[in-house]
């Protein structure tokens, strides 16, 4: 069954304030009290507008892929815990822009349509 | 849960561990069957990818240089060394149709079923997730590595790629070519590939054959080609010359037939040629093996 709906142009480019917002979230959580990093959450991107959110791993869901906070998107031990006097902002952003390049990459191969390149039609 | 599987200790600052194919292929096979990324976003959720088949090769296997010839691949493919310099194997991967899948695929339309074009495309996002993974562990075992099909550079002009996931895999001794265009393995050739390249010095898989079509019957014997008839818009057969193929017919039904068919669904691709035939799920034709292979036991050479 077809219909004749029309869907805004998806953009290329991985959303960062959502992505920084969903990080120093997480960052915020596994630091109160004490640093408990927890494996099951994961970053979520949204195909039609590459929003980030912050959620548990689950399968996957249609128009979504997701990334492991805790190793798969910061490989190092003990990333993501807070420093001496650092915000979960200043430490999200820091701890993106490491790996900023690299998440657009993933992300735009994940959505790509054909396997011809990540800028593939 | 897989998190736990890619940390990395900066002060544990491990040695370039020995590693054999056998404990990649551990690590693999835990990753396939555990990590929830693996399975359709549709349905009940059926797991795409069965136990993968790994193999590696010398990154300074003569055969990566004679991939630059064109009428191979062409001068746009890159070797190991130019993906990785110092790169020592080329880990490559076989990941076949969850049985489900396969089955779930209409034996008299033109037109493949949802759950196969879902596994295609969401299944690719899932050998993205293995490469990934992949590169993790070898750096987790000291090494450093690139999976070239998911690197910013990495495009593919003209149906001709950067790096090839098939010729990488056939001389990575996973398989050998169909006259489809898919590799036949020994858990045939309805699946799809990965790789990663390393600077890790691990032990090459020996090839179990010499040819390139040696696992399809159709070119030496002239038997079988049961994916001639099959394919619905004839793009397979002996009329395409020495590639048994006419690849923008494919591509034109895949992308644009089906495509149009899924377009609320947001897939496309054909599998006619992967499903339905002798070597969809094994190497048929056994008594044509090498003697060196295990699955040739009644070989009579």
């Amino acid at each position: 069954m077809k219909n004749n709906l029309s869907f805004p142009q998806t953009p290329s480019v991985l959303d960062y304030p959502s992505a920084a917002q969903a990080i120093a979230d997480y960052l915020l959580q596994i630091n109160h009290g004490a640093y408990r990093p927890d494996r099951r959450r994961v970053l979520s991107v949204r195909k039609t507008d590459r929003t980030a959110s912050l959620r548990d791993a689950a399968l996957p869901a249609r128009g979504e892929v997701f990334y492991f906070i805790e190793g798969e998107l910061f490989s190092e031990m003990d990333a993501t815990r807070l420093r001496e006097g650092e915000s979960p902002q200043a430490r999200a952003e820091k701890l993106l822009h490491g790996v900023w390049e690299q998440l657009q990459v993933w992300s735009a191969y994940d959505f790509a349509r054909s396997t011809s390149g990540m800028n593939a039609p | 849960m897989t998190g736990y599987a890619y940390l990395i200790d900066p002060a544990a600052s491990p040695p370039k561990e020995t590693l054999n194919l056998e404990q990649i292929s551990a690590f693999a096979r835990q990753f396939v069957a555990q990590d929830p990324r693996n399975a359709l976003p549709e349905g009940k959720h059926p797991h795409i990818w069965e136990a993968p088949l790994l193999g590696v090769a010398a990154a300074r296997d003569p055969l990566f240089a004679g991939l630059k010839t064109p009428g191979v691949v062409g001068p746009i493919h890159r070797s190991p060394e130019e993906w990785l310099p110092g790169a020592k194997s080329v880990i490559s991967w076989f990941l076949p149709y969850n049985k489900e899948i396969r089955a779930s695929y209409p034996k008299k339309s033109s037109l493949p079923s949802l759950a196969w074009v879902s596994g295609r495309r969401n299944g690719e996002i899932f050998n993205n997730v293995l490469r990934r993974a992949m590169i993790r562990f070898l750096e987790k075992h000291g090494g450093e590595a690139v999976a070239p099909s998911i690197t910013a550079q990495y495009r593919a002009v003209n149906m001709l790629p950067m790096w090839s996931e098939r010729h990488a895999a056939f001389i990575a001794g996973i398989g050998s070519f169909g006259i489809h265009g898919a590799l036949i393995t020994e858990k045939g050739c309805a699946g799809r590939i990965g790789s990663v390249i390393t600077d890790l010095e691990l032990p090459p898989t020996p090839r179990l054959y010499r040819e390139i079509y040696e696992y399809c019957p159709y070119p030496s014997l002239g038997k079988c080609g049961a994916c001639i008839p099959r394919c619905p818009v004839h793009a397979i057969g002996p009329e395409f010359g020495e590639n048994w193929r006419d690849n923008p017919r494919c591509i034109i039904q895949g992308r644009d037939v089906v495509g149009d068919f899924f377009r609320d669904w947001g897939y496309h691709s054909c599998g006619h040629c992967l499903t339905l035939l002798p070597c969809v799920d094994r190497i048929p034709m056994k008594k044509r093996l090498c003697p060196r292979s295990p699955h040739a036991p009644e070989c009579s050479h």
